[in-house]
């Protein structure tokens, strides 16, 4: 099992107050699959894919990847791993705004011990398949808001991660330029196996996914399978 | 990451926000400016001095002390005697002491002429004198066997005996010895004899021969001129000081004139120690200057990392660890004040060759790899002690925190 959590609980302290974002979480994620969360604000989605992507590692329970624990692991381990096995796209896109397109999507490269010359192309190829060929020497406000999150995309893929976590990808974008990125996403998970985590509040959106699971507080209150594929 | 790539995303960074990068160097520019200018030029003066100072024959290092007594003190008596030698010499970097007059041919006494003192020229010779109109001239033959005689001029010849002829094998009194007129020449005071401006003798009112005068002067071993030489590592200015210091408290003549030092380094060592004054006063200002610059940098790096709080949660996303985000800011301040210190060599070298081009400098400035390298050094040592604290900052930000 590529994802595997076991009875995941976590609180954030509140001053006098525990408050509690995860409730006894079980959840495994196989290779390969197209998984999307839904769940109301709050609920605690952006929590839980913290914790799945190795940046947040203050949880109780169990949480292996691989079968291995990164709980007490430490920070240049973290590190590497997120760099091995993670691709992440955000909501806002969180690209460096003075960099340019290329040096922003060669990151993944970069931190994984390449050079610049021998990430470029690969970069370059990157690009292309998210269908914004020579624009690797543009800055990100030269770019359109779905362009922008192209670029993210790019940058979560470039390195071949086991899974990509992606919060809201669509979140900032028209139903239109949604529908283009979700095709990106589908095609990637399709043709390379490419395991998807995907956060929506956009029931539209969760159509692309194979598996819808439902956080209300915390906790999950649904885990199925989706019935009608969209543009399948 | 590789540390080259480090690098280069730390100095693309830099390139980026040219103006604040501009600004934050100034500081350093212009502390390391005037560092490497003092400092060439405290090179090239030092090098001007020992090279002036080694230039004596011998390449040893010698410098004077000069007697010159009142105008009330006896004039015969002795500048030095055995005691003051013997005191100098036990002053400390003092390798040998020389006395020496001045070395004339010709000394001006004061002649007692019938009941009246007069002051006369005497020249002494170890040749033969120009020509007499009285009795025969000076040899050289007089000079080598030491012959006690004298060639007065007829001016004289008359005010001591009435007349040239006269004055002939009469005796006049010389340095308290009685020399013997043999001859008489013609009066000095009327115009230069053209024969003398020849010889390159200058008519004096009494001439005898050098030896005789020296064979009587000689143990008395006048002169008022002390040459030191001095020991390897001793300086001019100190060693001058304490022998002046111990004649002025028991040299002999300490109550009938004034000990004077003529160090030939001596004007060097003013212009040195004015421009050690400048050199302590312009370190501490570059000292101030690149502290100040350092916090400066300090807190350019610190906004910085305040700004690219979302940069840096991308790059922890990416993979970086902490230690990576660390050196990236590390080698951004760094870089900053290296090129900030590379300039500000420049500019020092501009500066210093522009002073020494100043009409009033004896001596070009000098560059040496030492300045370079201190410069380097500096720069490079700011940015990295006023950098590390914002680079920690930077690397200990949670990453929750920031990806939000
Ligand atoms: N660092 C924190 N300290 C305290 N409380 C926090 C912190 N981060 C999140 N929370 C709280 O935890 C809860 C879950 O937050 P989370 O960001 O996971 O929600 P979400 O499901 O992603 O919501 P949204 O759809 O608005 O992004 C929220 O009530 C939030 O206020
Ligand atoms: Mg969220």
């Amino acid at each position: 099992m590529l994802i595997e959590l076991t009875a995941v609980n976590k609180y954030y302290q509140n001053g006098e107050n525990k408050f509690q974002v995860l409730q006894d979480i079980n959840l495994k994620i196989a290779a390969g699959e197209f998984l999307t969360i839904m769940g109301p604000s709050g609920a605690g989605k952006t929590s839980l894919i913290n914790l799945i992507g190795f940046i947040d590692r203050s949880y109780l329970g169990s949480y292996k990847f691989n079968g291995q624990s990164y709980q007490t692991a430490s920070d240049s381990a973290l590190a590497h791993i997120r760099n091995q096995s993670v691709g992440f796209v955000f909501q806002n896109f969180k690209l460096i705004g003075n960099n340019t397109i290329l040096e922003n999507v060669e990151l993944p490269l970069l931190y994984g011990g390449m050079t610049k010359k021998k990430a470029k192309p690969i970069v370059e190829q990157a690009l292309e398949r998210v269908g914004l060929p020579n624009s690797s020497q543009k800055i990100p406000n030269e770019l359109s808001g779905g362009q922008q999150q192209r670029v993210a995309i790019a940058r979560a893929l470039v390195h071949r991660p086991k899974f990509i976590i992606a919060d809201e990808p669509t979140g900032a974008l028209d139903s239109k330029t949604s529908s283009e990125i979700m095709q990106i996403f589908k095609e990637l998970n399709r043709t390379e196996q490419t395991t998807i985590v995907l956060v929506t509040h956009d029931p539209q959106v969760s159509q692309y996914g194979e598996r819808l699971i439902k956080l209300l507080d915390g906790a999950i209150i649904a885990d199925e399978e989706v019935k009608h594929r969209a543009l399948l | 990451m590789r540390f080259s790539e480090i690098w280069s995303t730390a100095l693309r960074s830099i390139l980026k926000n040219k103006r604040r990068s501009i600004l934050t160097m100034l500081g350093i520019i212009i502390g390391i400016a005037s560092v490497v200018t003092i400092l060439a030029i405290g090179d090239g003066f030092s090098n001007w001095v020992t090279k002036s100072i080694t230039n004596n024959k011998a390449g040893k290092v010698e410098t004077q002390i000069v007697y010159s007594p009142n105008e009330t003190a006896n004039s015969s008596a002795d500048s030095y005697n055995d005691r003051d030698l013997m005191l100098v010499r036990q002053v400390a970097g003092i390798a040998k002491v020389r006395q020496t007059s001045e070395d004339s041919d010709y000394n001006q006494i004061a002649l007692p002429v019938k009941t009246k003192s007069k002051n006369v020229l005497v020249h002494y010779t170890s040749h033969a004198s120009s020509s007499v109109i009285a009795g025969r001239r000076l040899t050289a033959t007089d000079n080598a066997i030491g012959n006690q005689v004298a060639v007065i001029d007829a001016s004289l010849a008359k005010s001591l005996y009435g007349g040239a002829a006269n004055a002939l094998h009469h005796g006049v009194p010389i340095d308290n010895q009685l020399y013997e007129i043999v001859g008489v020449r013609s009066a000095v005071s009327s115009s230069v004899n053209f024969s003398d401006a020849v010889n390159g003798t200058m008519p004096a009112n009494i001439t005898i021969p050098k030896k005789v005068h020296q064979k009587f002067t000689q143990n008395t071993a006048s002169g008022d001129l002390l040459v030191l030489s001095l020991r390897k590592g001793a300086k001019a200015s100190t060693v001058n000081r304490r022998v002046i210091n111990v004649l002025k408290a028991q040299g002999s003549m300490r109550n009938q004139g004034e000990y004077q030092s003529a160090d030939p380094a001596a004007e060097a060592d003013t212009f040195g120690k004015i421009l050690s004054v400048i050199t302590y006063f312009i370190t501490a200002v570059a000292g101030i200057s690149l502290f100040i610059a350092g916090i400066g940098v300090m807190n350019m790096m610190y906004i910085s990392v305040a700004e690219r709080t979302t940069e840096i949660g991308i790059r922890r996303a990416m993979g970086a660890r902490q230690h990576d985000i660390r050196l990236q800011f590390l080698l951004e301040s760094a870089t900053l004040t290296i090129f900030g210190g590379l300039i500000g060599y420049g500019l020092g070298v501009l500066l210093a060759v522009a002073i020494s081009a100043l009409p009033m400098m004896p001596f070009q400035a000098s560059f040496s790899f030492g300045a370079f390298a201190l410069a380097f050094g500096v720069s490079t040592a700011v940015g990295l002690i006023f950098g590390v604290m914002p680079a920690n900052a930077a690397a200990r930000k949670d990453l929750i925190e920031i990806i939000r």
